[in-house]
């Protein structure tokens, strides 16, 4: 599949530029940072993000911090040769491998469908036109995604990792799985090919992501699973059908009262004893963090990160009819959690939860 | 260049600056954008080499569509790397030798 879209060295180029860049800012940049942080601190104790912002606000170093966060991504997607200008060459040839038809049983798209206004209002990720409005835009990202966290050596890995975690903590038979917010595939992915005797939903808002996740799932020749067009919130899908509800760097990207709306449809659509496990963004306990997460927040365009963060998500699973919820670090790749991993990352949160038996 | 419309037809937000004065992050945003291309031109001078010296046509097709060797591709990504290291390093405010101390150099003087 797109065997049609040429290998183009300046392009390459270009994008391994940008990544450089963005592994310097992570390695190099966000250490001095913290450094810089720890000497305008001194003996006094910031406590709270904004505090941190308030003591670093005319920092060099942190302006150009912010700076390269926000127009490293910019340049990734939009600049000169920007993922999305880039493959907007190739519009006609990705859009005919994007619709060439697929086995019946893997695609549901609802030709009705009406996107959230939260969702086309803002361009999460600063993907220009968001990921819903342009037929290539689930390429564009998946292509996108491959540099999202530079620490990660191959982003399959975080998938793989999620998928075993869930597996792992399932203390039930898994027969059916649903995957909220699946974007191109790639957190269903290890699920459906990893596991072919168990049934996997993908659910996403955006038609071109589910288009694409739909031709990598016949590519590998699957049976079993379904990638379907649905608000997180409301599934359309049988109560208590499901035996593990998971989501992968989704809840972020949705107001607190969707969020709510995720945690009771997933209490809604689970079997007894059935695993809730998402995979999100939650600092704790550290300013510095806390200021270094709601700046990526405004900076990429991901706004309700901060409201997210804010939340009492234990009692929100609670109000949601969960009684058993944890909150777990998640590593991302090995020695992630290691106090000696100075670099950038993600705050990676594992919120986990379980339907009574 | 970005977007001029966006599909909802919703104005595009005000201008994101990190700087004092919103003239440095545009002037930083050209120096980053020339050096995107400056690193473009300088892979392309490198594999322009690379097809040369391995006796092969040098056409524009053969260079958009060059795969490197894994020992070529170690030294194109070596070179850089090299490249991007020094452009960053600019940013970071770190001298590069040993200035003279804060409280002068008196304490230097044996007169």
């Amino acid at each position: 599949m797109f065997d049609d879209i040429p290998q183009n060295r300046p392009f390459d180029a270009y994008q391994s530029f940008v990544l450089d860049c963005k592994l310097y800012w992570t390695r190099q940049v966000f250490p001095e940072l913290r450094k810089r942080y720890a000497a305008a601190a001194g003996d006094t104790a910031p406590a709270t993000g904004a505090d941190v912002a308030e003591l670093m606000k005319d920092d060099t170093t942190a302006q150009f911090f912010g700076w390269y966060e926000r127009h490293l991504q910019r340049m990734k997607y939009s600049g000169q040769r920007g993922l999305a200008v880039h493959f907007s060459q190739y519009r006609d040839e990705i859009a005919e491998g994007l619709n060439a038809e697929v086995p019946e049983r893997l695609l549901d798209i609802d030709p009705n469908f009406e996107q959230p206004v939260y969702y086309t209002n803002i361009d999460i990720h600063q993907h220009p036109g968001g990921v819903w409005s342009d037929e290539i835009a689930g390429y564009v990202y998946e292509r996108g995604a491959q540099s999202t966290a530079p620490m990660l050596k191959e982003h399959a890995t975080l998938w793989d990792r999620v998928k075993k975690q869930a597996m792992d903590r399932a203390q039930t038979e898994v027969k059916r799985v649903v995957d909220m917010g699946c974007g191109f595939g790639a957190s269903t992915y290890p699920f459906y090919t990893d596991h072919p005797e168990i049934d996997v939903v993908g659910l996403e808002l955006s038609a071109p992501c589910l288009r694409l996740a739909a031709q990598r799932a016949a590519e590998s020749q699957a049976q079993n699973v379904l990638f379907k067009q649905a608000d997180a919130t409301d599934t359309g899908l049988e109560e208590g059908s499901a035996d593990i509800v998971t989501s992968t760097m989704v809840l972020h990207e949705m107001p607190p009262s969707h969020v709510k709306g995720v945690f009771k449809e997933s209490h809604r659509l689970l079997a007894p004893g059935g695993l809730s496990i998402h995979l999100d963004f939650l600092v704790r306990d550290d300013p510095f963090r806390e200021y270094i997460h709601y700046g990526h927040s405004a900076r990429n365009n991901e706004p309700f990160m901060v409201p997210l963060n804010q939340m009492d998500v234990v009692q929100a699973h609670k109000d949601a009819g969960f009684d058993d919820v944890e909150i777990v670090p998640f590593e991302e790749f090995d020695g992630a959690l290691d106090p000696s991993m100075t670099s950038w990352r993600f705050p990676w949160t594992l919120i986990i939860a379980r339907k009574a038996a | 260049m970005g977007m001029m419309q966006h599909p909802t037809g919703l104005p595009m937000k005000a201008e994101q600056t990190f700087f004092k004065d919103p003239a440095i992050d545009r002037l930083l945003a050209m120096i980053m954008t020339m050096a995107a291309e400056l690193n473009v031109t300088r892979d392309r001078l490198a594999t322009l080499e690379m097809l040369l010296e391995a006796g092969e046509p040098v056409t524009a097709k053969a260079l958009d569509e060059f795969q490197p060797s894994a020992e070529q591709k170690e030294k194109l990504d070596a070179q850089r790397q090299s490249f991007v290291n020094e452009l960053m390093f600019c940013t970071m405010g770190i001298e590069a030798s040993l200035g003279a101390p804060e409280d002068g150099v008196d304490q230097f003087n044996k007169e």
